[in-house]
């Protein structure tokens, strides 16, 4: 983590490279805590030193002949672009640039796993698991795998929105019934440290496993995360930049294509849950 | 000054206890982006009202000067009734009427009658006979959000929000998923003063939601002595009972929604109009039984047409002792249709058209009927500077003639900064007992020019800075003759305020501070009834400064603290026939504590204790009606409990 710590700061304080005509921008939520992880990842990437700013601290002027913005974080994602520059933005977890407005280039970097690799990963965790439920509050994960055929992977999915963080325990009670497991998106309005308590103290209570998509989450007590870790996240907006600097059209959404499987090993034996080698194999993390 | 340099001592140490609070780290880099993306996001969405253009748009950006009181500010702030919540709005402040009752002032302006519509689900709850609003029948554990206009709403709303809106919204069966139930004991100095209770089923399958809410309270104004002017006097524990029993059934598929609403206040008294009542109190009942159909729909992808069809029956100011017997009957039905078109994110329109008949029995004859039929339109553009709204309503009506009521609004949001410009016209229409005192009472008008600054120093910092100009003309006005008890309705003088306010909001990590000043000027007044004194700036019952200190602080996990505090600078109101004297400031401290998850998951526990140093608040009357000032509660403790499942 010190190491990690280092290399950021490293990063961020060498000095930035003369900004040319074309260049690219970042624009940081914050520089700190996984923003500045993914960023640094990001710069690794890049072939130049990318200036960066960081609009907690600071005020937003882009440099002339900026051509393409990378942002990072919803916060950064929101300020105003000229419509004609591409942006390419990550780290915004519920939250999508009306690209109708916009004339250049608008990608998103998705911290989701696609729904056939995520319920496919969860299937060779639980592999008994047949209904799951994901709990969801910001529309933009509203439909989240609920649309996706049960037929492919042999797992019915259900979508529960959560309106207001008081209404958890009893809301969990009333609709959990016979589901096998739940899922958290990313969902920055469902996760908190509250909510992910009381996620937590249910699954643990009832044995029915908790999933999530970050490897942080999985720490406070789910049986175990698959999603992109931070990191990836950076190195796949720094490639997707590369393409459009070669002229390379995007989709506006892309997946990172290496998920990162976290295991919580005390958390999994509470739920009843028992891995084979070959899964615990694929493991980025075990957490005892 | 003393009390003004302590309250100001007092609000100082909460900011910087608040600040102290927020201090507190989060525990990982997760935690901090989960937070940051959700406050974010939150920014994003913000909260938006329906309030002032009936289309969701952002306060920001609202053509009208918003206040939202959500869910959340209602349960930590620990509030007993609506009175509670409406006067941490520093815009509004409670006045004393007769027979027990208490009304609204808004920005130092008496609008006890026909002036402030209140609405909860769609239902309009100002009476039909004088326009009174029962501001204690609300249950506010049912309730999900207020939305409150702090200024004219007629655009929108027509005769009856003349000066503000009043919008409550009771839980959705989304928001309550399952059963809740909840109970509350409230101990003053030297009596009970409420016990209350209910019950909440929320759920949705499907496209199908289906709701009820049912709510029992016994409560009292008061324990306190009322004196009249002459020195008669009585203790007010077991005379000044406010009794309420709701029922609120809401089921819906789609876009379609059922509501049946059955809500029986209560109240006891005996101030009466003046002299204090022997042998003993009078009993009054104001019973409301509502049914309302309403279905939304998409014609085409930019086209949503609302529709409305409402029956009402109530039976206002019911009395059957022979104090003031009174016995009036209405029957309201209302009709509507609304279109809502948005070509862009940046333009809409809104327009449609509302009948309302209000038919009135007397045991006896001397029924009346009044119908009005009104027509409304209103549209947005977004322009790169600024938005800019225009609309208007007109209302024609069987008695009252023809009225028109436009708004200009000019909002604008640039980064940091928002500015909001907006012009009114609204008016009061004379309700059913004031046609039936003076056949030719006309309509009050009111216009007004409004101004509000925002600016978000930071992600936890917002100031706001608003100012107003309100004229009323033909005000309306009530007369009674203590001598022959004849009482009637009059167009007066002109009358109306100016002032400003301040505002800020302070929100980090779970703690709050919500602080708010208003001052206002009564210049321009001209109705001697409502005056201090000639010329004098103030207006009877309503201070010309008031602050409000709202704040949550987090105490641990589930334990959360919610002090607040409210100033009122001097008042003048009648002390005796003929003579006006000034009641000294007050200074009202209130303390909440909530305990959520207590023992057992969604066990919450409160506990509250109001009016903290005793100061003693009573409600004076706005105007010449000889009425000496009503007492308020005393220092209250109240204990409360709730528990979803």
């Amino acid at each position: 983590m010190l190491f990690k710590s280092l290399v950021c700061c490293a990063v961020l304080f060498a000095p930035a490279g003369p900004l040319a005509a074309g260049d690219t921008v970042a624009v940081l939520s914050s520089a700190s805590g996984v923003y500045l992880e993914a960023f640094s990842k990001f710069q690794a990437g890049s072939v130049d030193k990318i200036p960066y700013f960081d609009i907690s601290r600071e005020k937003l002027l882009l440099p002339p002949g900026t051509r393409t913005v990378v942002a990072f974080g919803s916060k950064a994602a929101r300020q105003t672009y000229p419509p004609a520059i591409n942006l390419v933005y990550l780290l915004a977890p519920g939250y999508f640039v009306d690209w109708d407005k916009r004339s250049g280039a608008t990608v998103k970097v998705s911290m989701l796993t696609p729904a056939e690799r995520l319920l496919t990963g969860l299937k060779e965790l639980q592999p008994k698991l047949k209904k799951l439920i994901v709990f969801w509050r910001s529309s933009a994960y509203a439909d989240l795998l609920g649309d996706y055929p049960s037929a492919l992977t042999g797992v019915e999915v259900r979508t529960v929105q959560v309106k207001r963080a008081d209404q958890l325990p009893g809301l969990l009670r009333s609709v959990i019934g016979s589901a096998d497991a739940f899922w958290l998106p990313p969902d920055p309005l469902l996760i908190s440290q509250e909510s992910i308590k009381i996620f937590r103290d249910f699954s643990l209570s009832n044995a029915i496993p908790m999933y999530v998509s970050t490897k942080g989450l999985a720490q406070k007590g789910a049986c175990a995360a698959i999603g992109v870790s931070f990191a990836e996240m950076g190195a796949e907006a720094s490639a997707a930049v590369k393409k459009l600097s070669k002229g390379i059209s995007l989709p506006r959404v892309i997946y990172p294509a290496n998920s990162q499987l976290t295991i919580n090993v005390s958390a999994a034996k509470r739920c009843r849950l028992s891995f084979s080698s070959e899964v615990t194999a694929k493991a980025a993390s075990l957490l005892p | 000054m003393g009390i003004m340099k302590r309250s100001l001592s007092i609000i100082l140490l909460f900011i910087c206890a608040v600040a102290s609070f927020a201090q507190t780290p989060a525990s990982s880099d997760e935690d901090r982006f989960f937070r940051l993306e959700r406050e974010s996001l939150e920014e994003l969405l913000n909260i938006k009202t329906s309030v002032a253009s009936r289309i969701p748009v952002e306060l920001r950006r609202t053509p009208g000067l918003v206040s939202v009181i959500t869910q959340q500010d209602i349960r930590y702030s620990g509030a007993r009734n609506l009175v509670d919540l409406l006067r941490q709005v520093p815009a509004f402040e409670f006045v004393s009427d007769v027979q027990g009752t208490i009304g609204l002032g808004v920005r130092g302006s008496s609008a006890i009658e026909g002036k402030v519509r209140v609405i909860l689900d769609g239902v309009t709850y100002n009476e039909v006979m004088y326009g009174t609003v029962q501001w204690d029948r609300f249950p506010v554990d049912q309730i999900e959000r207020i939305e409150i206009i702090r200024g004219p709403g007629s655009v929108i709303y027509g005769g009856l929000g003349e000066m503000a809106i009043v919008n409550i919204i009771t839980k959705s069966p989304g928001a309550v998923a399952g059963s809740r139930v909840y109970s509350g004991y409230g101990q003053m100095a030297e009596a009970r003063g409420r016990v209350y209770g209910g019950y909440q089923f929320g759920r949705v399958s499907g496209d199908t939601s289906f709701s009820a809410l049912a709510h029992v309270s016994a409560a009292q104004r008061s324990d306190r002595k009322f004196t009249d002017f002459s020195g008669s006097s009585y203790r007010m524990n077991g005379n000044s009972e406010l009794g309420s029993k709701n029922l609120n059934v809401f089921l819906g598929y789609k876009g379609l929604g059922l509501r049946f609403i059955a809500d029986d206040f209560r109240l006891s008294e005996r101030d009466h109009f003046d002299a204090v009542l022997y042998p003993g109190a009078a009993k009054i009942s104001y019973p409301v039984y509502s049914f309302e159909v309403k279905d939304s729909f998409r014609a085409a992808e930019k086209l949503r047409l609302e529709s409305k069809l409402a029956f009402q029956y109530s039976r206002p100011w019911h009395e059957t002792d022979r104090y003031f017997p009174y016995d009036k009957t209405v029957r309201k039905y209302t009709g509507g249709l609304t279109a809502f078109y948005e070509p862009g994110p940046a333009a809409g329109l809104m327009g449609g058209a509302e009948f309302v008949q209000d038919k009135i029995a007397a045991p006896g004859g001397g029924g009346a009927r009044y119908d009005n039929l009104a027509l409304f339109a209103q549209a947005s553009m977004g322009l790169p500077a600024f938005t800019f709204t225009a609309g208007s309503r007109l209302d024609s009506n069987s008695n009252n003639g023809t009225e028109l009521s436009p708004r200009l609004a000019l909002t604008s949001q640039v980064n940091d900064f928002n500015f909001k410009a907006i012009y009114s016209g609204g008016f009061r229409a004379p309700t059913a007992e004031n046609i039936a005192l003076n056949s030719k009472i006309a309509p009050e008008r009111t216009t007004a020019a409004e101004f509000e600054a925002g600016y978000k120093a930071s992600d936890t910092l917002f100031f706001t800075a608003s100012a107003f100009d309100i004229t009323i003309r033909r005000t309306i006005l009530y007369f009674y003759n203590p001598v022959t008890y004849d009482e009637t309705y009059v167009n007066s003088s002109r009358t109306g305020t100016r002032g400003g306010g301040l505002g800020l909001k302070y929100s980090k990590g779970g703690n709050y501070a919500d602080l708010g000043y208003i001052i206002y000027s009564a210049a321009k007044n001209r109705v001697t009834h409502t005056q201090a004194a000639p010329g004098s700036s103030a207006v009877l019952g309503l201070p010309r400064h008031k602050a409000v200190l709202n704040s949550r602080y987090k105490l641990a996990e589930k334990i959360t603290a919610s002090p607040s505090l409210i100033y009122l600078s001097k008042r003048y109101g009648y002390s005796a026939p003929g003579a006006i004297k000034a009641y000294p400031e007050i200074l009202q401290a209130n303390f909440y504590l909530h305990m959520q998850d207590c023992f057992t998951r969604g066990l919450g526990l409160g506990f509250g204790v109001y009016d903290i140093f005793g100061s003693n608040h009573d409600f004076i009357q706005s105007y010449k009606g000889g009425h000496a000032p009503l007492p308020n509660a005393s220092r209250e403790i109240l204990l409360k409990a709730d528990y979803a499942f």
